[in-house]
């Protein structure tokens, strides 16, 4: 039991970064963005690619750090993947949500139209990389052995923190910097924001660039601790969601402990039902907080965070 | 000369039309009132020059620089700063951030211009690390006049400054109104409170069904019988 929840805290890690990542990007562009599972796949696909294609032609030092399976290959490779999903997004938002803005659309509309651009994404992926599995490496490495019979590997450890690490990065840069306290008075009130000299343009920029780069990062923990597959965001989207609306969607720090929440719940559920049930329990808490709270647990009628 | 001009606008929302040719201008260093009665356009006026809505029609120039369809972060740029009627403050920001948020495009007088908003409204200096959605209306109001000024704006725009405030802060937003104007800020406000606006500012505009009504000093407005009948509430 104790060795499900430790597993579920490593899931629920990488649900967090992508549920505070989608919620983020949904507090200021207002649409649930459909596509950011697959964006997390980009990510996951730009590395592999950078690690496993262009990084092994170069010979790079230190192939892996001590007992983790990755080395300085990853590690160089982890920015500009990052990089490259901003740019995919921020290309996204100029050809497909940009005129989209300018014509006053409904939100549903947005909601469909990244709809379309995750299929889209995904159909690339495909025509590009393949259906079939991919391993960043095919080592193995040995987990490490904690008391009450918890094993976990090196790799798991590296990516619990490396979660916390980018959320608390995005927390001093939305309280701290210029640029993110701006993103927040967008949040709140983009008239406002737009009325004190504040290119809400611009900002859009910054938060898709963010989003993805986080997103990025997300799906390559996942594809470290699992393997990479075209549909491996698609097939997140959906905790995702619950753990952003469980947190109150829209509120960065609430999709934190959302994604733990759904994280931990999902691996102790296969204690008493089959893994296969896993989306489904995700479904559940979703219905349930719904229903009982759809404000989620740190929401507030007010915008902004 | 005058500082604003607005000729003919005709604005509205999608189809609809509001305003159907209002001209109005503000002076350097003036105060100017608009009144009438609800959905006259009042609001829709303010938010047109500033940009907010596209006018179909007018112009408006500022300091002799035609702003008309500008975007509102560029007509911020211009000198003219607009405190909106309702959602004027970032309520999930701290009072200083807000602040900060005001002097967005000019970092550099930052620390400056927050020392003169807190000198300006000294309740504001206890609480600049408090959330504002923690502060009281007549707070609210003041963060919102505040981060407007940050700025250093030569006319500031007011949309129902007093709207939705206890009797007791009314007088006291109308006197912090008029010490902005002392210092050579020029206001343009609209208000429901068309008497004690009338009475503050120099000269008043009556809006009625998006058009001009009546136009001309304030003491002439107040003393006159139609005007006080029909938008003051009594006679004059």
């Amino acid at each position: 039991m104790i060795a499900l929840v430790v597993d579920g805290i490593i899931l629920g890690s990488i649900l967090s970064l992508g549920a505070v990542s989608l919620t983020l990007v949904y507090g200021i562009v207002r649409f649930a963005n459909f596509a950011h599972g697959d964006l997390m796949a980009v990510g996951a696909y730009v590395a592999f690619f950078l690690v496993n294609t262009v990084f092994a032609t170069l010979d790079i030092p230190i192939a892996t750090f001590g007992p983790l399976s990755f080395g300085l290959p990853m590690l160089l490779a982890l920015p500009l993947a990052m990089l490259m999903t901003a740019v995919v997004a921020v290309v996204v938002d100029r050809l497909v949500f940009r005129p989209m803005r300018a014509r006053r659309y409904a939100t549903v509309m947005f909601v469909i139209g990244s709809l379309a651009v995750a299929f889209a994404i995904r159909a690339l992926v495909f025509i590009i990389w393949g259906p079939e599995f991919h391993f960043y490496t095919q080592a193995l490495r040995p987990a490490l052995k904690l008391p009450f019979d918890v094993r976990v590997k090196p790799d798991q450890i590296f990516i619990l923190l490396a979660c916390l690490a980018m959320v608390a990065g995005l927390y001093l840069f939305l309280q701290r910097s210029k640029i993110g306290q701006a993103l927040r008075a967008t949040a709140d009130n983009p008239d406002l924001a737009r009325i004190s000299g504040i290119n809400t343009e611009h900002m859009m920029i910054w938060t898709w660039a963010i989003g993805a780069a986080l997103a990025a990062t997300a799906g390559i923990l996942l594809g470290i601790d699992s393997q990479i597959r075209p549909e491996m965001g698609w097939n997140l989207l959906l905790p995702l969601f619950a753990a952003a609306i469980l947190g109150g969607i829209g509120n960065p720090y609430g999709a934190l402990v959302g994604g733990m929440v759904i994280g931990i719940v999902q691996q102790v559920s296969t204690a008493f039902l089959l893994p296969t049930y896993k989306p489904a329990v995700a479904f559940v808490i979703l219905i349930l907080v719904l229903l009982i709270r759809p404000r989620g647990l740190f929401g507030s009628e007010q915008r902004g965070f | 000369m005058s500082l604003l001009e607005a000729s003919e606008i005709v604005s509205g929302y999608g189809d609809i039309e509001i305003l159907h040719g209002v001209s109005l201008s503000v002076g350097r260093g003036e105060m100017v009132a608009v009144i009438g009665p609800n959905g006259c356009g009042k609001s829709t006026l303010m938010k047109t020059i500033f940009g907010l809505l596209t006018p179909t029609g007018g112009r408006v120039t500022f300091k002799d620089t035609d702003i008309t369809g500008m975007p509102p972060h560029e007509i911020v740029c211009q000198g003219l700063s607009y405190v909106p009627q309702a959602d004027n403050t970032f309520l999930s920001l701290t009072v200083q951030e807000n602040l900060a948020m005001g002097a967005f495009l000019r970092p550099d007088i930052y620390a400056v211009q927050a020392e003169m908003a807190y000198g300006l409204f000294p309740d504001l200096k206890a609480r600049r690390n408090a959330k504002v959605s923690s502060l009281s209306g007549g707070q609210r109001q003041m963060v919102a006049m505040a981060r407007a000024l940050m700025l250093e704006p030569q006319l500031l725009l007011l949309d129902e400054p007093t709207a939705g405030l206890a009797p007791v802060f009314v007088e006291a937003v109308f006197a912090q109104i008029a010490h902005v104007n002392s210092q050579g800020i020029a206001v343009l406000m609209v208000e429901q409170n068309a008497r004690l606006a009338l009475e503050h500012a120099q000269r008043g505009y009556v809006l009625a069904s998006g058009e001009n009504r009546f136009t001309g000093e304030s003491s002439a407005l107040l003393a006159n019988e139609e005007v006080a009948r029909l938008y003051l509430g009594g006679a004059a």
